[in-house]
């Protein structure tokens, strides 16, 4: 008897028997077979050793409909309700993250019209060139900041999700008595080679935002001779 | 001995590999079946049985490459029977072998 007619009868006899799972079952003969064939055996004499594949199908007949429906149901309904619960807060890190990536973009663009002395549709309040052009320097570095944050949020909720729908299928998996997989971490996994580059750009923009916001403050302060400069250029008027 | 009693001693060694570590069906078909004569795949409906009784439950690693492998492992009752199968056992062999005495 080859594999694929051992398989067969196999499979029809536990179709007979009213076994369920039958997928499950064949999979582990299936692997007996690739094992087997591995070692050397021929497919006629891997089915002599399995056995008779019609008394095998009855072995599995006392198996069945042992499991309890309430408690599958319950599980069903329990992960379905959370997976609403948890699609809300999906939806809700989404839009955090697309608040970050304006945030980011706003800072960026303030910073580059500071530097290159425009104001596009006069949004930008007069300030001297060079007061201007130290403070878009902190401008550019928050909007770096920011940026980084964004990308690492978004790698995060990527994460998440994934770790999410692992979970959501294991539990499906086990309430059909089927095997799950290993459950995955929430946190995004980056190599050292990018976290390190990442880290690094995040304290030198960090550095250079502080300093140049501080540097940027009193440099205005000082041209226009007051700590409250935005009186001194007249912007809320 | 008749296959039906084979199958109490199938289910007893595997416990007792399971015991000591995690297997897969196949590597536990073979071992079971160097030492028992059974049919290679008189195994695999016992696995199923442990496991629709709640001794053994199964996971998937992920191979390299290659497809899942499904594991199975002795839970917590799976342990307990493990424990009163062997004091079972123990106690089966000595009462027999008495009265197997010439």
């Amino acid at each position: 008897m080859d594999r694929y007619m051992f398989i067969d009868i196999l499979r029809e006899n536990l179709e007979k028997n009213k076994v369920t799972e039958i997928d499950d079952i064949i999979f582990e003969y299936e692997e007996h077979y690739n094992y087997k064939l591995e070692d050397g055996y021929s497919e006629e004499e891997i089915s002599k050793k399995l056995g008779d594949p019609l008394f095998l199908a009855t072995q599995y007949i006392e198996n069945t409909n042992k499991e309890q429906p309430n408690k599958k149901f319950i599980n069903i309904t329990g992960i379905i309700s959370l997976d609403i619960f948890v699609l809300l807060f999906f939806i809700t890190f989404y839009a955090w993250i697309a608040v970050l990536f304006v945030f980011s973009t706003a800072s960026l663009s303030i910073g580059l019209s500071l530097f290159l002395n425009l104001s596009p549709y006069n949004l930008i309040p007069y300030l001297p060139y060079w007061n201007g052009a130290v403070l878009s320097i902190s401008f550019i570095s928050l909007a770096l900041l920011s940026y980084i944050g964004t990308y690492y949020n978004y790698l995060y909720l990527k994460q998440l999700l994934k770790s999410y729908f692992r979970f959501h299928n294991n539990v499906f998996a086990k309430t059909k008595n089927n095997p799950t997989l290993p459950s995955l971490p929430i946190h995004p996994k980056l190599s050292k080679k990018t976290s390190r580059k990442l880290r690094s750009i995040v304290l030198f923009s960090l550095n250079v935002f502080a300093i140049s916001f501080i540097l940027g403050y009193l440099v205005i302060t000082i041209t226009a001779k007051s700590f409250e400069f935005w009186h001194v250029y007249n912007w809320f008027i | 001995m008749k296959s039906q009693n084979k199958r109490g001693l199938i289910e007893l060694c595997a416990l007792a590999l399971l015991n000591k570590g995690d297997y897969y069906g196949y590597d536990l078909s073979v071992i079971i079946s160097k030492k028992i004569d059974i049919a290679d795949g008189t195994i695999y409906p016992v696995l199923r049985k442990l496991k629709n009784d709640g001794f053994v439950k199964t996971y998937l690693t992920e191979g390299q490459g290659g497809p899942p492998r499904k594991y199975y492992q002795l839970t917590k009752s799976g342990k307990e029977e493990y424990k009163l199968e062997k004091s079972n056992w123990n106690m089966l062999v000595k009462n027999i072998s008495v009265l197997l005495e010439d």
